[in-house]
């Protein structure tokens, strides 16, 4: 029956962005905006992947990519390749509920489900007719806990689900104190146990190593004479400084870390790069040699490579030369050639020239006659004469 | 509503892995407020000084930036005489993709490099560009009387 | 709510309103000392509210925000001298039901408000400008 079913359904909504995972994801698939793994990631013109409300919050705010600063739109926000909501919904979260007991882990895309309708520990609404109170699915099937009560001592109305803080609290009711034994009305007890004179506790020294305890009415004669009260401004501010110190000396370790290698070259680097390391560490005069044998290696090594590239800009500029000679000679023969190629040509022309003029002289009334036998002649003999009529006609061309 | 998750883990990440030469520590009884450190870089006229800040993660953090200022004085041009500092990333180039972390490097890095054309302390600024070794020279004087570790 | 705006930035943020000029026509407010990087004191004027004996006058008045503002409220302090019931001489005494989201405008809003309020709007007054 549906409303039976939708009682025994949690209202209790996840929040996605609050969960934790098993595994510490890859960082890959962070939101750059909420630093949590992609929630319906959205993907934007520049290639840039978001959770899509982040990425709507950050553009009512500014119509730029947050990664790149590139102008960007809503309309350029699609949505991701599904394999990235793959990847991003198959990660095994716990459930909202570990807090409370529930061990349950399982793919985020089932969390909200496990939530509503299976996890012992989600709140549900009671069962009770007309009981707005939430209860735990696992304790539903018991009586009603926002019932009220009367508490056996003060008589107030109590709901039985507040009953065991209330006894912690009800005047009526009293405790007896652990150290003295005295009886006090419980809301009472916490202020008594600061200052109850039977209790044993520390001398007020204790971290700075006096072993001393007592009873709280008697220390205060121990603390008249010990000698670790005496000395605590002091102890204290040793203490802070020694913090301060480690903290700096963490830092300039850090930033040694980053210095070595090196820069300084040891030609005029070499004083100041002693007196820099003193600075950081007082003690460091192996560090300082260490150093400088370090840098003596890496300087005759750089000498050692710049000489290299000179030997080799050397080769290079030399067989440029070479080359260049190697191409001029060659052009200064082919011109040669040419020229001679090139007369050889005009001087075959001028045959031809004066071959066609004459010929032309000595047929012009019988071209005909004189083309007539040569038909007859062979096929040989036609190919001749195709190339001569080739060669009158572009004769008439160039008239 | 409790602290959002990414506040909670770039805190986790500054304690654990600190920048050199830079400390932020949430208050106890607000997460959302820092107090930072920073000490001044090599090679400028902070340096040796060690500045005291405080930052502020407003509720709509990180779609608008966090706010911080110097606590301890401080002669530089993009910094005021109440701490409040100008610079680009603090306003109007905030993107929700910067961090804490970010930021506070920018802020060293703008110790690092004054920049006398877009000032906030304007009479700091003139100086600045008038007679630079001068106003080096005050900067680190007052870097020793303010800044001391 | 749960980002708690601490003092510091809270009186940043009430310094940069007045200084934009985003604050109430009837009131002003500004550091007492502009070097002072606690910004404790502050001055605030009162312009007197219309249809009463303050009107056209301004009052002066000294603002002191401590290390717990704006969890407890800052001490106010007439520089011009009123009468008004809650004023004695020098100290303030209607900062009843204090709120963390109320700011040092409204105070001086408050106090205005109070200024026009039934017989006090008919109070006789000591001559203007003098100061106590």
């Amino acid at each position: 029956m549906a409303p039976s079913r939708s009682s025994k359904n949690s209202l209790q909504s996840v929040d996605l962005r609050a969960l934790d995972y098993l595994t510490s994801p890859s960082a890959n698939l962070l939101c750059p905006i909420c630093h949590a793994p992609l929630i319906t990631p959205v993907q934007t013109r520049c290639l840039h992947t978001f959770c899509s409300a982040c990425i709507s919050l950050s553009l009512e705010r500014s119509l730029t990519c947050p990664v790149d600063r590139k102008p960007l739109n809503h309309d350029d926000v699609t949505p991701a390749p599904i394999m990235i909501a793959n990847l991003v919904n198959d990660l095994v979260v716990l459930c909202p509920n570990r807090e409370k007991g529930c061990t349950t882990s399982c793919a985020r895309w089932l969390v909200e489900s496990h939530v509503r309708e299976d996890c012992e520990f989600a709140a549900i609404k009671c069962a009770k007719e007309g009981c707005d109170g939430m209860v735990e699915r696992r304790e539903a099937e018991g009586e009603c806990v926002h019932e009220e009560v009367e508490c056996a001592f003060c008589q107030g109305p109590i709901r039985k689900l507040d009953i065991e803080i209330h006894y912690k609290e009800c005047p009526k009711l009293s405790s007896d104190c652990r150290y003295c034994s005295k009886s006090f009305p419980n809301p009472e007890l916490g202020a008594h146990k600061l200052i109850c004179p039977d209790e044993v506790i520390d001398c007020a020294a204790s971290h700075f190593g006096c072993s001393y305890s007592s009873r709280r009415s008697e220390l205060d004669e121990h603390l008249s004479h010990c000698h670790f009260v005496a000395l605590t401004p002091i102890l204290q501010l040793h203490t802070e400084r020694i913090e301060t110190l480690e903290l700096e000396n963490k830092a300039v370790r850090q930033k040694l870390d980053l210095l070595v290698p090196p820069r300084p070259l040891p030609t005029q680097g070499s004083g100041a790069n002693s007196s820099t390391a003193n600075d950081y560490n007082s003690a460091g005069r192996d560090m300082t040699s260490e150093m400088q044998d370090y840098t003596y290696h890496l300087y005759s090594e750089y000498e050692q490579l710049r000489s290299d590239v000179e030997r080799l800009n050397a080769q290079i500029r030399e067989l440029d030369v070479k080359q260049d000679m190697a191409r001029f000679n060659e052009g200064l023969r082919y011109n040669d050639e040419m020229a001679g190629v090139r007369a050889a040509i005009n001087g075959l022309r001028m045959q031809l020239h004066w071959l066609v003029a004459s010929r032309r002289e000595t047929g012009a009334g019988g071209a005909g006659a004189a083309a007539g036998p040569r038909s007859i002649g062979g096929s040989s003999v036609g190919g001749d004469g195709r190339r001569m009529s080739v060669d009158s006609a572009r004769q008439v061309v160039k008239l | 509503m409790a602290l959002p998750k990414r506040i909670i883990k770039e805190t986790e990440r500054l304690v654990a892995e600190p920048v050199p030469g830079i400390q932020a520590i949430p208050h106890d009884d607000n997460l959302r407020y820092f107090d930072v450190s920073i000490h001044g870089p090599a090679q400028s006229p902070y340096e040796g000084g060690v500045f005291k800040l405080e930052l502020f993660l407003p509720e709509d953090y990180p779609m608008t930036p966090p706010k911080i200022r110097f606590l301890t004085k401080i002669y530089h041009p993009n910094i005021d005489r109440l701490g409040r500092i100008c610079l680009d990333v603090l306003k109007a180039n905030w993107s929700p993709a910067l961090q804490i972390r970010t930021i506070l490097l920018s802020i060293q890095a703008l110790l690092g490099a004054p920049n006398p054309d877009d000032p906030l302390a304007n009479d700091v600024a003139q100086r600045w560009k008038e007679d630079e070794p001068g106003a080096i020279a005050t900067a680190r004087e007052w870097t020793q009387t303010h800044a001391a570790p | 709510m749960s980002a708690k705006v601490p003092r510091n930035f809270r009186l940043l943020e009430e310094l940069e309103k007045g200084e934009k000029g985003q604050g109430s026509d009837a009131c002003s407010l500004g550091l007492d000392d502009g070097n002072d990087i606690m910004m404790t004191n502050w001055n605030g004027t009162i312009l007197g509210p219309p249809h009463s004996v303050h009107e056209n006058r301004i009052y002066s008045v000294k603002l002191h925000c401590d290390e717990q503002y704006p969890d407890v409220p800052p001490t106010v302090q007439f520089l011009s001298r009123i009468n008004l019931p809650c004023v004695d001489p020098t100290k303030l005494q209607c900062l009843g039901n204090w709120k963390r989201e109320y700011t040092m405008e409204t105070v001086l809003l408050e106090l205005r408000r109070f200024m026009a309020s039934g017989n006090n709007k008919k109070l006789p007054q000591p001559p203007e400008g003098s100061t106590f």
